[in-house]
């Protein structure tokens, strides 16, 4: 747990500094990744799997730069990275993390395609499609034994989009932003599932 | 603390890469967060695997 933080907290340094940040500025974003309060309660919680997908979550930030700028050679560096990070045991986190890079990839090919023309563009696709490929590829040993458990699951049907009300966030939380006892505190607290107003934010 | 200094972060460097894009995948699970009443969530909901 304690060595996952290092990792996550010097791999945030690390992109920063490649971003061109300063050494201050860098340790600065290393810490607050760390203080983050989704990661905090992770910790808190004690969900290990997790803090181990969250803590390559920069490492990909960094391989993406390298990719950015030379696709042909950077994509196994970020299909590494994914491919670990999706076998770390939580697949939601390194699932979100590949969505978010790969509207990072459309972005680039965008601006490569305005900028250099349909080449480069087509270029930057056609490698961020063999990321995908091989990372999926490889992610199968940990996707496939998740899904065929899920499926004889009581939730094998998905999740409502009426059910996670109750702990879902609203407007009034906003004022917990301001102050986290805006809403009330731990006596507030009823049950998993029936929170209140209260929230995971009130609690950081 | 940390939103006044992604705030002011967000205000004196939108043009350097990759603040926008970082602003805007924030901007997104912002939305998603505070779903339920947006179509963010709505969209998500149907998107991202349960």
């Amino acid at each position: 747990m304690v060595a996952h933080q290092w990792w996550a907290g010097l791999g945030t340094f690390l992109v920063c500094r490649r971003w061109g940040l300063g050494v201050v500025s860098s340790l600065v974003g290393g810490s607050l990744f760390l203080a983050a309060p989704y990661y905090v309660a992770e910790i808190g919680e004690g969900h290990y799997a997790q803090i181990c997908v969250l803590s390559w979550v920069p490492w990909a930030m960094l391989a993406y730069e390298g990719f950015r700028a030379q696709p042909s050679r950077g994509w196994p560096w970020v299909t590494l990275v994914l491919a670990v990070s999706a076998l770390a045991g939580h697949f939601q986190e390194a699932y979100y993390l590949a969505v978010t890079l790969t509207v990072f990839a459309v972005l680039d090919a965008w601006q490569e395609w305005r900028r250099a023309g349909r080449e480069p563009a087509a270029l930057v696709l056609t490698h961020w499609f063999a990321v995908g490929a091989t990372t999926a590829v490889i992610a199968v040993a940990e996707v496939f034994p998740i899904w065929r458990h899920v499926q004889q699951s009581l939730r094998s049907s998905g999740i409502a989009a009426g059910d996670p009300a109750q702990m879902g966030v609203g407007m009034a939380n906003l004022w917990q932003l301001m102050n986290g006892a805006a809403l009330g505190g731990p006596e507030s607290y009823q049950q998993t599932g029936s929170i209140g107003p209260r929230s995971a934010i009130s609690d950081w | 603390m940390t939103l006044s200094l992604a705030v002011f972060g967000v205000l004196t460097q939108w043009r350097r890469y990759p603040v926008l894009r970082c602003l805007s995948i924030w901007l997104l699970a912002l939305g998603f967060a505070f779903g339920m009443e947006n179509a963010i969530y709505g969209l998500f909901q149907r998107l991202v695997p349960a």
